[in-house]
């Protein structure tokens, strides 16, 4: 066996061991929520489920709120990804192309936010939301959720412009393009696959926060906050289905939104 | 077409001087040779011309109009870089046009000129694929051709052969000439190799640092007709 044959032997058993640590207990959760209630507790656990039956899933998604939390689940990410971005990308462009005076003390600022965990954050932040009247409002839980997402979101992209060479930039200001021109023509579209990384991690960041959105919604739930409050008290295997449920929608989307990490252009 | 001068330029970056008091005339369709070590400035001076960079003090002429403070864009400049900086995610043929794409050239017209570039350049098989189907050699020729079918009276080159191999190196200078002679724009060229410099220019001008280790100051200490 030469050097190759073990290199490649050893990054697919990595891979192989990676996907199975990943996917095992997804494949669980999934088969328990389509297990009917009376065999949830049936031990050992058949690999392949002997009997289906959406009954338990059914009974979570018809039940009362779950949908109207999905939805403003899916709006508050959207809401944290554009908000994020739109604040993010031109920081992290500022990091990776300007010199300027503070530059350091910004990027350690910009970290230093995340350690003020969100539990202390949150009760004033109620307070505030209140006075402003904002509390239980989509768009103020997608704001808490843009300020937890933004020193990431500045980071990731203040790497991926650095990544972009600058002179490909100058080569289109002489071609015709104002400065602007330039960032939008040449290194937005370059960046895009690490824009859309960077759009993933807020998307999960968001979609899976739950201590702001318990505390700063009372009637629009998020799906985090919805299960949390309806399901601490519900038989096992609904927590089954609500946890599948919950993981879904994340997967369909780092599904849509894989090629643009995959597909840099050109063959490589 | 147009001549360039260099009137007294000066260029700090931080507190390190780059020029210092450059004055420098490139008459019109002339192939200028700027020739030194590497650090000395050259491409610092193109950079200048191409507005690339600011400079601290002096003017900027390119023909008649005083230059100093327009945007490159306004400056009627193409060049070619070291890198090549050719774009990645546009075809060779994207990349040509790209120029004439900016300035809202009719369509028909665009098609017309990148074949033409293409042509000239021999990259017309090329056409359709992207730079990372490219050898360097090509990738090379492709900034050539998307430099030349701005039809800017002034071509700006820096050390766009010194990422090709030798024998490549020599081919491309080759071509370079022959191009120059067809298209006469006025042409500042920037390069560290004495021999590129000696077969290329029609005045190849050296320029040395002084004696500090700071690229201080500078002074031309020939200049020879060829």
């Amino acid at each position: 066996m030469n050097a190759r044959v073990l290199d490649r032997s050893l990054l697919y058993g990595a891979a192989i061991f990676l996907a199975i640590w990943v996917l095992v207990p997804f494949y669980l959760i999934a088969i328990s929520a389509f297990t009917p209630q009376a065999k949830i507790f049936d031990y050992p656990k058949p690999l392949v489920p002997t009997s289906l039956s959406t009954d338990t899933m059914q009974f979570f998604v018809e039940a009362r709120g779950v949908i109207p939390s999905v939805l403003n689940s899916l709006l508050v990410a959207v809401f944290t990804i554009i908000f994020g971005l739109t604040l993010g990308t031109p920081a992290g462009y500022a990091l990776a192309r300007f010199r300027f005076r503070g530059r350091e003390a910004f990027q350690v600022i910009v970290l230093a936010t995340k350690m003020f965990p969100i539990a202390i954050l949150s009760i004033p932040l109620a307070v505030t939301f209140l006075q402003l009247g904002l509390y239980d409002n989509l768009v103020s839980v997608a704001l808490v959720h843009t300020a937890m997402a933004l020193p990431f979101i500045v980071l990731v992209t203040g790497g991926v412009f650095v990544a972009v060479s600058h002179e490909l930039e100058e080569a289109a200001q002489t071609l015709g393009c104002s400065r602007w021109g330039a960032f939008l023509r040449v290194a937005l579209p370059l960046a895009l696959p690490g824009l859309a990384a960077a759009a993933i991690f807020t998307f999960v960041i968001s979609w899976n926060e739950v201590f702001a959105a318990t505390i700063l919604t009372l009637r629009t739930r998020t799906l985090p906050a919805q299960v949390l409050a309806s399901l601490a008290t519900s038989p096992l295997a609904y927590k089954f289905a609500g946890g599948l449920f919950m993981v879904l929608p994340a997967i369909v989307f780092i599904f849509l939104i894989r090629k643009y990490l995959m597909n840099l252009w050109g063959s490589r | 077409m147009a001549s360039i001068t260099i009137d007294g330029v000066n260029k700090i970056f931080g507190k390190t001087p780059a020029l210092k008091d450059i004055s420098l005339e490139i008459r019109d369709g002339e192939f200028m040779v700027l020739l030194g070590p590497s650090g000395c400035g050259k491409t610092t001076l193109l950079r200048c011309v191409a507005g690339l960079e600011q400079v601290n003090a002096g003017h900027v002429k390119i023909g008649e109009r005083d230059v100093t403070d327009l945007a490159p864009r306004d400056r009627n400049i193409a060049m070619v870089f070291q890198s090549y900086a050719v774009f990645p995610h546009m075809t060779v043929g994207g990349n040509i046009g790209f120029g004439l794409r900016m300035k809202r050239r009719p369509k028909d017209e665009i098609a017309k000129r990148v074949q033409e570039g293409a042509e000239l350049l021999g990259l017309v098989p090329f056409l359709d694929r992207y730079p990372a189907q490219l050898s360097g050699g090509q990738r090379q020729r492709v900034a050539v051709a998307r430099a030349l079918v701005m039809d800017a009276p002034v071509l700006l080159m820096d050390e766009p052969l010194s990422n090709l191999d030798a024998l490549l190196r020599l081919q491309a200078r080759a071509d370079l000439k022959r191009l120059h002679k067809e298209v006469k724009r006025t042409t500042i060229y920037v390069t560290h190799d004495q021999v590129e410099a000696m077969s290329m220019g029609s005045w190849a001008r050296r320029w040395r640092s002084t004696t500090t280790p700071q690229r201080s100051s500078w002074a031309a200490s020939s200049a020879r007709r060829r």
